[in-house]
């Protein structure tokens, strides 16, 4: 029988894979991969909450929805940050960017 | 009555000129010009204040009031009686004098002017004010300029001595800031007026230990022993007429405050400390004497001689009886005339021959006989030779003394011998004789240097021989203060 | 009103002559300020005379005037015009102008020679002040001014080393018993609310005033007179105040200021009448001067200091007659020693303008260079011995003659000693001048008669000498006692005169015998160790001054001003330092302490944000993970 808590678990091994990715990896393009399992992650509990808590209701789902449009829109304008900081600096590994630093 | 507000020419005549050296005085010549106009002014109107006075209804007249600072209660309260007229009139003779003394002051003579005329100022503000707050105001305002004036025109050690005479007069001013807060808070009545400030009754305890801060306070500048030893470092640093200011005029302020302040406002307590007083007296004028003794340098001679005369006040004072009070004020005056006088003559002398040392210098009477005889003059007023207002003042001051302690007089008696032995320690030594190297070229002054000498030295005699005027105008003052004193 | 009432102008006479040398100084003719002080004095004395004769005809003047209010109580100054103020007008008037004439010659050549007859002039009017005057007060203004004039007579040669000492000494031991004229003036005052002699002698003699405090008056008055008469032990100064100009010694000395003494007490008579003990304190001081001024005579070798010595002897004898009540007799002798010593003075200062020293081993034989001065000195000698018929017999009988209706031995005894020893030295300095024969040291043989303007005072002074005496003696009825009042006019007592002329002539005949004939050996009493060294030098009174006094006071002075420098500066400069110490250690501790906490707080924030800083990689990865480790940190926390 799969329950609420087998998608929540799976769920959560997503987070942390994308979590993992963001923190260790050097490419800028695996990072928005990345960022893409975090977002996932993310829609499958919502879809899982919405199944299971509220089946009436639309709630869950139109936010699960609503994420997959941003996440569209994140990634089209990671991708294009990523395209135009390869053209300036030509560099592809993120922790040598460290303009931030105090 | 007059309608002219006297007492404001009086006070702001010597600002007013100090504004103006500060606007104008680019030509060495102009500041010294104006300094005398305001100074004549000043004396103008104080001689013609001291004339008008009625003295019959006595008490404190030509009063003016304006408000100051209305958040505090401070008014501008000025006027005049008895015990401040003869004052008013001693500082502008000497402020008069001491200009003309100056007139060949050539080291940044702007600068000289405009202080002493500021000095002026806050003296004047002193002997015309009514108000406490006032009176302390103006009397930071003579302090200030006296310090530039010795530490920047003195002589010998005049940092020292400069710094020296500051710090005792601010400590002395400390005190009498403490007193003033002190009885205003305990008046409570949202004002400084010393009128309104007499008419309240201190418990004894107050008046006692309040009188004693004033005393003290005041006292400084008298100078009492043994805070004394800023006024002859003083007398010694500072140029002429600084030093005619400070031994002439200053030390009346302290006396002049002490009467005005302590004595009015606190007469039992005065009067409890009045054994103290008279001890301290005796001490000055023993004390004084026997210091000028053996001194060497001219200027120091004078000095200790201030501080055994000023011992003759307190004496006075000490007798609480009408006799010592009068001879009291009385010889505030002639004394501040007598050692203006000195001081005109050793700065003539100094300026000439460039030293004070008495041993270096003999033989006045032959080279300069009018500068000898002003010295005769001086020497015969701090003696106490009749036919000089010293005279008067000490004569008042031994009756005065005769009724209060046979035992104080034979001390004073010790104390005029001695005073004769300095002063004709110092004649001999400077008059007789062959003249000494140092005044080989010396001559009598030129007439605008004899005019100060002349002024001070008629003024002595002729307040010695006629001294009716001054005596009556004093006595309108002393006689209600003794009232007062015995009264309460 | 009578003449009399302008005779307060008089004093202002000589008063104007001096401010008018002192104006003018050098600009005037040369011998206008003689001819203005003699002028002056020859109007003096003319009113003088007047004055006499209407004063004898039972004229007085009497004027006050209020110099100062008191509270009710006015002190008053005036003129008195009596008697015995006449009679000192005259003497005063009368010597001046003689010495002021004299003077003329004597100091020729000298180059003040107008200020003398200023100084001169100036002591005249004081003592004219000081006799006209019918009140304490102004007699003390007028005294003072004495004193002041006799520093200026005194120092005149100021050039000579020991003119301004002597002056300065002059003027300071009167000045020590004028303080107690001025302590008694206020005594006066507040005992009887006036100044005037007439008021307070009311008092006194209704009984008023009278106590400890009359007493105490009569003997600060005593102080006063005593310094200027120099009695014992305030006679130093005259000694030295010969260091003068000997015309001026001889107007101090005779008829000036060391009559003002005798005058004051004269005139205060009722106040020491009053209780017998002030008299007793004035007859003791009168017989300790009049003995000791005659032994120290005796010794002395210079011709001015024996006729000093012999001057304080006499005012001693005038204080002896003042003790035994007789002011008269006092003032009588006042006025015969005026003429003889200003004779002797002259005669003095005549030897001394031909010789040019004053040492009497430098004279000798001068009678046949100088027959008016050895004649006139001669007559002043003998007068001031006391031989019969010259003045200072007449006088000094009547002294020995009040002591001995006074019941007063011990003075008379003193006095007839005196009067032995009195005619011993002046017989002595008289053949040792004039008659002996010329020692190895002489210098007489340069010697010659001074010019005619010094000679005829002598002549008129040596008339005086002579004659005066006789208006105190029976032989005029005793005027002078009748014009000044006495109680009882005195009666000669013979055995008494006969013993006075027997001694004078003993002391005469003995200096005879050892200056002239040398039985004796001269000087031969010089040899006692004790004579030549104590006697000679005023019984050493001197050297206890400065020893005991001067020495002493100049030591205090010093000590004081070590300590006025020391300690009690060095208590301000010490305080001065402390707070210096204390605000160094202050600012070390403001900037170790306060400050060190202060920085501290900024290091410690800068230093922190240092480290804070190496946190900020810059690298977005490092944030995240330190942002998931917080997230984490703080699910553990507050996850429970």
């Amino acid at each position: 029988m799969l329950t609420l808590n087998h998608f929540l678990v799976l769920a959560a091994l997503l987070f942390c894979i994308g979590l993992f990715g963001v923190l260790t990896s050097r490419s800028a393009l695996r990072i928005i991969i990345c960022v893409e399992l975090l977002l996932n992650a993310v829609n499958l509990n919502l879809a899982a909450f919405a199944a299971y808590v509220a089946p009436q209701e639309a709630v869950g789902t139109s936010f699960v929805i609503f994420l997959m449009v941003i996440a569209a829109a994140e990634v089209g304008l990671g991708l294009a940050l990523v395209i135009s900081l390869n053209r300036t600096s030509s560099i592809e590994a993120i922790d040598t960017l460290n303009e931030l630093r105090g | 009555m007059t309608t002219l507000p006297l007492m404001s020419i009086i006070v702001f005549a010597p600002i007013v000129g100090s504004v103006l050296i500060a606007l104008l005085g680019r030509d060495p010549r102009v500041p010294r010009l104006i300094a005398l106009a305001a100074s004549t002014v000043c004396l103008a109107a104080a001689a013609y204040a001291y004339a008008t006075y009625d003295r019959v209804a006595g008490g404190l007249q030509f009063v003016e009031s304006a408000p100051w600072i209305p958040s505090l209660g401070v008014r501008y309260i000025v006027g005049a009686d008895g015990l401040s007229l003869p004052m008013l009139l001693l500082t502008g003779m000497v402020m008069f004098t001491g200009v003309l003394a100056s007139w060949n002051v050539t080291s940044r003579p702007r600068e000289f002017f405009a202080l002493l005329l500021l000095l002026v100022t806050g003296v004047f503000g002193v002997f015309a004010a009514i108000d406490a707050f006032a009176l302390f105001f103006f009397y930071e305002m003579a302090v200030l300029p006296m310090y530039l004036l010795i530490a920047i025109w003195g002589s010998t050690r005049k940092d020292y001595s400069a710094m020296k005479l500051t710090l005792f007069l601010f400590a002395g001013s400390a005190a009498i800031l403490i007193a003033i807060c002190l009885v205003f808070f305990q008046v409570g009545a949202g004002t400084f007026d010393m009128r309104v400030w007499a008419e309240h009754g201190f418990g004894a305890d107050f008046q006692r230990w309040v009188f004693l801060l004033s005393f003290v306070g005041f006292g400084a500048l008298v100078p009492i022993w043994p805070l004394h030893t800023w006024s002859p470092d003083g007398h010694v640093a500072a140029p002429t007429a600084v030093s005619m200011m400070h031994a002439g005029v200053l030390l009346k302020l302290g006396a002049y405050g002490i009467i005005r302040f302590g004595v009015t406002l606190f007469p039992d307590g005065f009067a409890s400390w009045a054994t103290l007083i008279a001890v301290i007296g005796a001490i000055n004028v023993l004390y004084g004497a026997l210091c000028a003794l053996n001194q060497t340098d001219l200027k120091y001679v004078i000095g200790y001689s201030s501080v055994s005369h000023m011992g003759y006040v307190l004496l006075g004072l000490a007798t609480l009886n009408r006799f010592g009070f009068e001879g009291a004020v009385f010889q505030m005056f002639a004394h501040g005339i007598m050692t203006a006088l000195f001081f005109v003559l050793v700065g003539y002398v100094y300026e000439k021959a460039h030293t004070r040392q008495i041993a270096e210098i003999s033989g006045l009477m032959r080279r300069t006989p009018l500068v000898a005889a002003a010295f005769v003059i001086a020497s015969a007023a701090s003696m106490g030779m009749p036919s000089t207002s010293g005279f008067v003042a000490e004569l008042l001051v031994y009756i005065g003394l005769w009724s209060l302690s046979p035992l104080l007089a034979g001390l004073v008696f010790v104390g005029v011998v001695i005073t004769a032995g300095y002063l004709l320690r110092m004649l001999t030594r400077i008059l007789l004789g062959e003249p000494s190297e140092a005044v080989a070229h010396l001559s009598d002054p030129a007439p605008v240097r004899l005019v100060p000498v002349g002024i001070l030295a008629i003024t002595i005699m002729v307040v010695g021989i006629f001294p009716s005027s001054m005596y009556e105008t004093i006595r309108s003052a002393t006689g209600p203060l003794l009232a007062r004193v015995m009264g309460g | 009103m009578s003449v009399l009432s302008y005779s307060w102008v008089l004093p202002l006479l000589p008063l104007a002559v001096f401010v008018f040398v002192v104006i003018t100084g050098r600009r005037t003719p040369r011998l206008l300020a003689p001819v203005l002080g003699i002028g002056s004095m020859a109007v003096v004395f003319a009113a003088s005379i007047a004055m006499l004769s209407l004063t004898a005809a039972g004229a007085r003047f009497n004027a006050t005037i209020t110099w100062l209010q008191v509270g009710g109580r006015a002190m008053e100054i005036g003129v008195l015009v009596d008697p015995l103020a006449a009679v000192m007008v005259a003497i005063v008037s009368f010597v001046s102008l003689l010495v002021q004439l004299y003077s003329i010659g004597y100091l020729h050549g000298e180059e003040r020679f107008r200020w003398f007859f200023g100084a001169i002039s100036l002591f005249t009017a004081s003592m004219l002040g000081v006799v006209l005057s019918n009140g304490w007060l102004l007699m003390y203004l007028c005294w003072e001014i004495m004193g002041l004039a006799s520093y200026l007579l005194i120092g005149f040669w100021y050039h000579k080393g020991a003119a301004p000492p002597a002056a300065m000494k002059a003027f300071m031991v009167t000045r020590a018993g004028d303080v107690g004229f001025a302590l008694g003036l206020a005594l006066i005052w507040l005992n009887a609310g006036s100044f005037l002699f007439e008021d307070v002698f009311g008092m006194v003699s209704t009984g008023a005033w009278s106590g400890p405090s009359l007493i105490a008056a009569a003997l600060l008055l005593l102080a006063g007179a005593m310094g200027k008469s120099a009695q014992f032990p305030l006679h130093v100064w005259l000694p030295d105040a010969m260091a003068g100009p000997t015309p001026g010694s001889a107007l101090i000395h005779a008829a000036t200021m060391v009559a003002a003494g005798v005058y004051l007490i004269a005139r205060s008579f009722p106040l020491f009448e009053a209780n017998p003990v002030t008299l007793t304190v004035v007859g003791v001081i009168g017989t300790i001067t009049a003995v000791m001024g005659a032994l120290i005579a005796l010794a002395q070798s210079d011709i001015k200091k024996v006729l000093a010595y012999s001057t304080i002897s006499q005012l001693g004898y005038m204080f002896m007659a003042l003790g035994t009540g007789n002011w008269i007799a006092a003032i009588f002798h006042l006025m015969t020693h005026a003429f003889f010593k200003a004779l002797l003075f002259l005669g003095a200062g005549s030897v001394i303008h031909a010789l040019h020293t004053q040492e009497l081993k430098h004279f000798g034989g001068l009678w046949r260079k100088m027959p008016w001065t050895t004649a006139t000195w001669c007559l002043g000698a003998l007068s001031l011995a006391g031989i019969p018929p010259l003045a200072g017999f007449w006088s000094k009988d009547e002294i020995l003659l009040s002591a001995l209706h006074a019941h007063q031995y011990g003075i008379l005894a003193a006095g007839i000693l005196t009067a032995a020893l009195t005619a011993f030295y002046m017989a002595r300095t008289t053949f040792l001048t004039f008659f002996a024969a010329p020692g190895p040291e002489s210098m007489s043989s340069r010697a010659h008669e001074s010019p005619w303007m010094m000679t005829v005072p002598l002549v008129v002074l040596a008339a005086l000498a002579v004659t005066v005496g006789l208006v105190g003696s029976p032989l005029t009825g005793y005027s002078f006692f009748g014009l000044l009042e006495a109680y009882e006019m005195p009666k000669l007592n013979l055995p008494l005169a006969a013993v006075a002329i027997g001694v004078a002539l003993g002391g005469i005949a003995l200096a005879w015998s050892s200056y002239i004939k040398k039985l004796i050996e001269p000087d031969g009493y010089l040899r006692f160790s004790f004579i030549s060294g104590t006697v000679a030098r005023g019984f050493l009174i001197d050297a206890l001054y400065t020893n005991a006094i001067v020495c002493p006071a100049t030591y205090i002075a010093g000590v004081l001003r070590v300590i006025d420098g020391a300690v009690i500066d060095g208590a301000v400069n010490g305080l001065g330092g402390a707070g210096l110490l204390t605000g160094k250690g202050l600012s070390v501790f403001d900037r170790k302490g306060i400050d060190g906490v202060v920085d501290g707080l900024g290091e410690g924030v800068v230093d922190a944000g240092d480290g804070v800083r190496r946190t900020q990689t810059g690298n977005v990865q490092t944030y995240l993970l330190l942002l998931v480790a917080a997230i984490l940190l703080l699910v553990v926390v507050f996850a429970r």
